[in-house]
């Protein structure tokens, strides 16, 4: 058979991940990864994984058999190809990133050259659905329409096309994903400015008559070698045509389509599958008329995809693994359906839930971005709620994407001054604003008028206003009838809800009346029921452990055993700023040591991107809430032996107390001591107690008391609520103004954890140590300093594992401060602190009783899982002492952060106490400078050709770049600066012509240099950290942003970069595996 | 949204699902079915092999794009006797909908209870067996019992009825034939004869003839289609005419494990790598072994093994157990039809 043959042939095959998480491509290709690697382990073949982002599963042990923590670029895809010599290549896991380094490297003849076999999908048939020009034509071959539409090359070109089609128009380049670069044009001058835009991301954009209010759908397909075709799950946009998908709510599967436009789009989707030769799995998206069963295709995604990814949530057929299986040659039909693991996985999963799909921005975190959303993506991560009907699922959904909102009724009200204006033009709070809608009185056909949104979606949002007025006609639990409570809850409603709309409670801490709904209901018999998805409605019985919890049934699908051996895990929720791949490695970690210790795993999460929510990682998964009412609905059915709260961020890290005060076992260290270090004041005072120096503080008390502090420690103050993770409403601030304005902001974030103030240190290095210690005792711990000074948020930091440039007795002094904290709080599991350090001062900032962001960094640089162990600590294993210790390492480890500001247009790529990236790399190099050129080319910059622009603030940091400046000098680099650092320069004898400010009509112009490319990288230093910035500060930074041309914007994170690749050449950098270091 | 009427079903067990009534008021008995088909209600409640069946979705929201115009539909009516849906909308919406479903069934006289866990009620049938139940709407008395014997007569015509025009002639023996499948045959140039289910196949000149399923036993057609498939004339069985193919050549049948009911059943073309998604809702099927030497197994289930298409190894007499959807999946079906016609234009020459 040729199969056998075929896969006799393959023995050993490469992998490429997708990188940094960054807007558009993120956490679901560590999934689709790691599904893909894990079927090719089954088939005996040897993996090599090509992945930088080191806090992924993918690039854990026993994963891939060799893992390169190197950039996906050609240029070291081609090195570790000519090194492993591999029989086949995988190029539709690791998102665009993967498939575009595929492509170039089937052109350049590299693939040939070495004998390298694409598996699956032939590049041809990626190239056919990339060229916009060349799809067109193909589906045209097969008569089935795309969307009207030109592909130029020019901007002239681009108006007459225009001209053509008529207004409004969309623009979209080609060969991006996640619509980077693309919008909507009302007229030529909108259209010049978008053109020019996309331009600098694609040589090639096409120019779309713009459907805006069409239905979009989407279609996952697979095809196996023999034609066979079968589609996996098909989803419907809430939100109308014009939004793109990552930014839609997302319903599967579709819930407005009739039989026969449903069996149309799927046909098409197979057509389409079948000519463009797919094998694997593709994604089809459709735009349809409202009115009509008129179609186009908006585009084909020949590679595994966020919306694959969540198809596969949805559904729970496996779409990556049994792709990766299809890539090696097999059949459909020679699968097994891995949920039923009797059935075959050649047939079409049916659902018997709806799930829904809802994106979670970030927007508030950066200054200046447009709220708007379009026809690109903004959002940072996203939400899969599953319920059975469309109401409970929405409910649930708008409660996980963590906003803090309730559900869609019951929040506190966002008030707008124009509604229909907020209706119309969708930004990321428009589902609260249709709330807001029904209650002024609006009718359906109203707000469809304004939003397109289809009617049905609207009636059934209208039943949950229904609901919420009737129960706001109670005012006691005893008087609501049973039948109204349920049917609430059937429809979504939270405890919370309920409270708010019948007790009315005036005080925000409703901890007490919540508890009240409960006990009522449960007194009531009002409880949820847990089911399955199974893939099959049913119809077989499966094992599956893939659970979701809901108030529309009658019945459990699972027994619980209730036998002291399940262990519950909480994971992350939706990836955010600040939260994201890291505790999902931790979590999944976490459980596999609970396995591994002969216990059972039960993890709850609700993210469809992650790989803890893949139920092969669990004994169970609990695809659902991460809320108090829902951990604790759970808890009550499976009684487990303890929760752990300590891997998941800080969603489940803030429930402790609660849970401990419901009488749920909390595994490690206790609820109240995570109290103590989650609480300034408490910390503040142990700190004292513990002759731990700490920066001068004030908690909120009255506003005389905070003037009078700024007056005594001197600004800049850093302003932050206690209980939050990635800086949520933080702010450095440097006069009364600012304090006044901010401390406002801070109070809106929460009332029931106190602001607190802080003296804020400039020019201090920053450290953190991340550790596991068992009854207060120190195991094992990791110090890692800070490339830049202390202002600069952690998880926008660069970070440097073991640190390199460290006094001994700075290390020491941290490492004391550590055991003596880990000795207070009585710590069992993982904690993680922030310190800084100033001459021979060490300050703590804060402290963590659970993992951090570094937790995968550290672990896989030491090679000692920090997890596992705080697992078995936890679970209370006797454990052994690891003896690694970080000053044993001849190599250096680095954590890069990624950026996504291409993507959130108008905001400042400016870095400060506010978190901003949207993921990391960790490199390893031999040495200091060998690290930080491979994590930061992995993030997107380049060793620059020629000119290099300079423009370095005030005169601390001017000094600080000056050696650097020198270096690029020597190094033969034509240097351009703004007018104050080119006479600094020229002052310390290096030669910069001077480029004219942005607002300057004089030329040359930095503006103009930097919009023609002139320019190979921009250093832009800030003046300060206020707000207040330079007008042409920030137009220099963004134009750099926009027209794509690296930009680094610290001065030591710049010093580092530019003495790194003055010092190495391309060729210095060594392609070494994880295992050879 | 309307006034809820309670209403249950109430299995042959003794099993009990309540819910609220969304159809007409009256009481109604039946054999209680499931299926998982996600869409597509409008189709599966007009089929007439439906008839005499309650029907029981999983798919849990129901009613969502309303009801097409009936010409669109399988059958000018409602065929299933009652319907078992978890979440109803009232509320429907899409460009193409006539009426709401609830009064869709309220015009035909059909009951219909929302509210019900159906993933419960279909577990219970898939462990328990399918069995009669009966639906009663809140103050309506005891339904009387379906008289399955007459289901054949219920949904065939009464006269032979003539569609199109073309150069061969094919006849369907219409012992529940879907609108749609006779649109298929039209749409390729075909004379279309749709006898009576009663009707003497001997007296018939067709150049090939189409058969369907049967709601209930199809033991009295073996006789009819046994002679049928000695005038050698190209014979093609769909949604379940395999069967009756099979009694009529001395093959048995036997019940399934567990019943394929839905549109998600995967078959394997036997001998190749030829899979196919089909839409099927059967719980009986041919017992391999009692097929004569001079039959082959054409169609396999790829979960159960159980045979989906049969084909006598000489001339053209083959059926199969699924529904090849003409209009809904012609990509993969088209093959089948036009291999029949052409066997039986072949056959003219």
């Amino acid at each position: 058979m040729l199969l056998a043959m075929e896969k006799n042939k393959i023995k050993k095959v490469v992998l490429l991940g997708s990188g940094a998480l960054k807007i558009g491509e993120a956490g679901e290709f560590d999934y689709s990864g790691s599904q893909a690697l894990k079927a090719l382990k089954e088939e005996g073949i040897a993996t090599v994984l090509i992945n930088p982002n080191i806090a992924t599963i993918q690039t854990s042990e026993n994963i891939a058999d060799r893992v390169y923590f190197l950039p996906v670029t050609p240029e070291y895809v081609e090195k570790v190809i000519a090194r492993e010599r591999p029989d086949g290549i995988l190029l539709a896991f690791g998102g665009q990133t993967a498939l575009n380094c595929g492509v170039a490297l089937f052109k350049s003849g590299i693939l040939e050259k070495y004998d390298v076999q694409v598996l699956g999908t032939p590049v041809q048939s990626i190239i056919d659905t990339e060229d916009r020009d060349i799809f067109v034509k193909k589906l045209d071959q097969i008569g089935v329409k795309t969307i009207k539409s030109k592909a130029v090359t020019t901007v002239e070109d681009a108006k007459t096309v225009a001209a053509e089609l008529g207004y409004p128009i969309i623009i979209r380049p080609a060969f991006t994903l996640g619509g980077l670069g693309s919008g909507f044009a009302n007229d030529e001058a909108e259209l010049d400015v978008l053109a020019r835009k996309a331009f600098t991301y694609s040589p090639q954009i096409l120019v779309e008559k713009s459907l805006k209010g069409w239905k979009e759908i989407e279609y996952e397909v697979m095809r196996d070698r023999y034609d066979n075709c079968i589609t996996v799950c098909n989803m419907e946009n809430f939100d109308p045509l014009g939004i793109h998908t990552g930014e839609s709510i997302v319903v599967a599967p579709v819930q407005t389509l009739s039989a026969t436009e449903a069996a149309k789009l799927r046909a098409l989707a197979i057509r389409i599958i079948r000519h463009v030769g797919i094998v694997g799995e593709c994604n089809v998206q459709y735009a349809l008329d409202p009115q009509s069963e008129e179609y186009v295709v908006i585009e084909v995604n020949a590679r595994l995809s966020r919306s694959s990814a969540l198809a596969s949530k949805a559904t729970g057929y496996p779409l990556a693994f049994v792709a990766a299986k299809l890539a090696l040659g097999y059949g459909l039909h020679e699968l097994k359906n891995s949920v039923t693991k009797t059935t075959t996985a050649c047939f079409e999963p049916t659902l018997d839930y709806v799930v829904c799909k809802i994106p979670r921005w970030d927007l508030g975190k950066f200054k200046g971005v447009s709220r708007e959303l379009g026809s690109s993506m903004k959002s940072v991560g996203e939400v899969m709620a599953i319920g059975r009907n469309f109401e409970e699922a929405m409910q649930k959904g708008l409660r996980m994407i963590g906003q803090g909102m309730h559900g869609f009724v019951a929040n506190k009200e966002l008030i707008v001054s124009d509604l229909d204006e907020a209706l119309n033009r969708p930004t990321d709070k428009r589902v609260f604003q249709l709330a807001n809608a029904f209650k002024a009185g609006y009718s359906v056909d109203r707000i469809f008028e304004l939003t397109k949104i289809d009617r049905w979606f609207l009636h059934k949002l209208q039943n949950i206003i229904r609901l919420d007025n009737q129960l706001g006609r109670f005012d006691k639990l005893e008087d609501v009838p049973d039948a109204l409570l349920l049917e609430a809850k059937q429809r979504g409603f939270s405890d919370f809800q309920i409270a708010r709309e019948v007790l009315k409670p005036c005080d925000t801490d409703m901890e007490r009346e919540v508890a009240q709904v409960r006990a009522h209901r449960k007194a009531r018999g009002i409880t949820p029921f847990i089911k399955r998805i199974d893939t099959v409605a049913g119809e077989y019985p499966a094992d599956t452990n893939y659970l979701y919890v809901t108030y529309n049934g009658i019945s459990h699908d699972v027994d619980f055993p209730r036998d002291d051996r399940s262990v519950v895990v909480l994971g992350s929720g939706a990836y955010r700023i600040g939260s994201s791949v890291e505790f999902d490695w931790c979590s999944v970690n976490a459980a596999n040591t609970i396995r591994k210790s002969g216990l059972r795993s039960i993890m709850i999460n609700y993210n469809p991107e992650t790989v803890s929510t893949d139920y092969d990682m669990s004994d169970r998964l609990y695809f659902d809430e991460l809320t108090l009412e829902r951990v604790l609905d759970i808890t009550d059915l499976e009684v487990p032996r303890g929760v752990i709260v300590s891997m998941g961020g800080q969603i489940p890290n803030n429930l402790a107390l609660r849970l401990e005060a419901n009488h749920v076992p909390i595994l490690g260290t206790s609820a109240a001591n995570i109290d103590r270090a989650e609480d300034r004041h408490k910390f503040s005072s142990m700190c004292d107690e513990l002759g731990i120096d700490q920066p001068r503080w004030k908690e909120l008390s009255s506003l005389e008391d905070i003037y009078q502090f700024a007056e005594d420690v001197g600004f800049p103050l850093l302003i932050r609520p206690s209980y939050v993770l990635s800086g949520a409403a933080m702010n450095v601030v440097s006069n009364r103004s600012e304090l006044e304005h901010f401390l406002t902001l801070a109070t809106n974030v929460s009332k029931q954890h106190p602001v607190v103030v802080t003296e804020y240190l400039t020019h201090a290095k920053e450290i953190e140590i991340d550790a596991v210690a068992r009854d207060g005792e120190v195991l094992i711990y990791a110090i890692s300093e800070h490339v830049e000074y202390a202002g600069v948020h952690s998880g926008d930091a660069t970070m440097v594992f073991p640190p390199q440039k460290m006094y001994v007795e700075t290390m020491r002094r941290v490492k004391k401060i550590a055991r003596e904290v880990a000795k207070g709080l009585e710590i069992t599991g993982p904690f993680n602190m922030q310190l800084m350090a100033k001459n021979n001062d060490i300050k703590v900032i804060e402290c963590n009783l659970r993992a951090s962001r570094s937790f995968p960094f550290v672990s896989k640089v030491l090679k000692v899982n920090f997890i596992e162990l705080a697992t078995r600590v936890m679970l209370g294993e006797s454990v052994e002492i690891p003896h690694k210790s970080a000053f044993e390492l001849d190599y250096v480890g680095i954590k890069a952060p990624q950026f996504s500001f291409s993507r959130l247009q108008k905001a400042d790529p400016v870095l400060g106490v506010e978190m901003a990236s949207t993921g990391e790399v960790g490199c390893l190099g031999d040495d200091y400078s060998e690290a930080i050129l491979k994590s930061m080319i992995s993030v997107g910059y380049a060793i620059p050709k020629k000119n290099i622009l300079l423009s370095t603030g005030d005169a601390h940091s001017k000094t600080d770049m000056l050696s650097a400046a020198k270096a690029l000098q020597d190094r033969g680099y034509t240097l351009f600066a703004t007018k104050g650092t080119a006479d600094f320069l020229a002052a310390n004898g290096v030669t910069a012509e001077v480029l004219q400010w942005p607002d300057s009509p004089e030329k040359p112009n930095t503006l103009d240099f930097i919009k023609e490319r002139k320019i190979d990288l921009v250093i832009n230093i800030p003046k300060n950290l206020s707000a207040a910035e330079l007008n042409n500060d920030y137009t220099i930074r963004r134009s750099a942003i926009d027209f794509n041309v690296p930009l680094i914007t610290n001065p030591r994170l710049a010093s580092a970069f530019i003495h790194a690749f003055c010092k190495l050449g391309p060729d210095d950098i060594k392609i070494k595996a994880w295992d050879e270091y | 949204m309307f006034n809820k009427k309670s209403a249950a079903l109430t299995l042959e067990d003794g099993t009990i699902f309540t819910g609220f009534s969304f159809g007409a008021d009256g009481s109604v008995s039946g054999e209680v079915v499931f299926n998982t088909a996600m869409i597509g209600y409008p189709e599966l409640l007009s089929d007439p092999l439906m008839r005499g069946h309650i029907v029981a979705l999983t798919y849990p929201l129901i009613g969502n794009y309303g009801v097409p115009p009936v010409e669109e539909l399988e059958s000018g009516k409602v065929q299933v006797a009652g319907l078992v849906v978890t979440d109803y909308s009232e509320e429907f919406s899409h460009w193409n909908a006539g009426e709401s479903l609830s009064k869709w069934l309220k015009d035909n006289n059909v009951p219909a209870i929302y509210g019900v866990d159906t993933r419960a009620l279909a577990q219970h049938l898939r462990d328990h067996g399918e069995m009669s139940g009966k639906i009663i709407v809140e103050g309506a008395g005891n339904p009387r019992e379906i008289d399955f014997s007459k289901l054949m007569a219920e949904v065939s015509v009464n006269e032979p009825v003539i569609y199109g025009d073309g150069d061969v002639t094919i006849a369907i023996l219409d012992t529940g034939v879907q609108n749609s499948v006779i649109r298929s045959l039209l749409r390729r140039g075909v004379r279309v004869v749709r006898l009576p289910w009663h009707t003497d196949l001997d007296e018939n000149q067709y150049d090939g003839l189409l058969l369907v399923g049967t709601a209930d036993d199809p033991t009295p057609l073996a006789e009819n289609v046994r002679r049928a498939i000695e005038k050698d004339k190209p014979i093609f069985g769909v949604r379940g005419a395999d069967i009756t193919l099979a009694l009529a050549v001395g093959g048995k049948i036997k019940k399934l494990e567990r019943s394929h009911r839905g549109t998600n059943q995967p078959v394997l073309e036997t001998g190749t790598n030829h899979a196919l998604i089909t839409s099927q809702n059967h719980s009986w099927a041919i017992d391999p072994q009692s097929l004569p030497a001079d039959w082959e197994v054409w169609f396999e289930n790829l979960n159960d093994g159980s045979i989906e298409g049969i084909r006598r190894k000489t001339g053209f007499v083959k059926a199969v157990q699924f529904n090849p959807e003409p209009t809904l999946r012609p990509e993969e079906f088209s093959p089948l039809y036009d291999n029949f016609i052409d066997a039986a234009r072949d056959g003219k020459k």
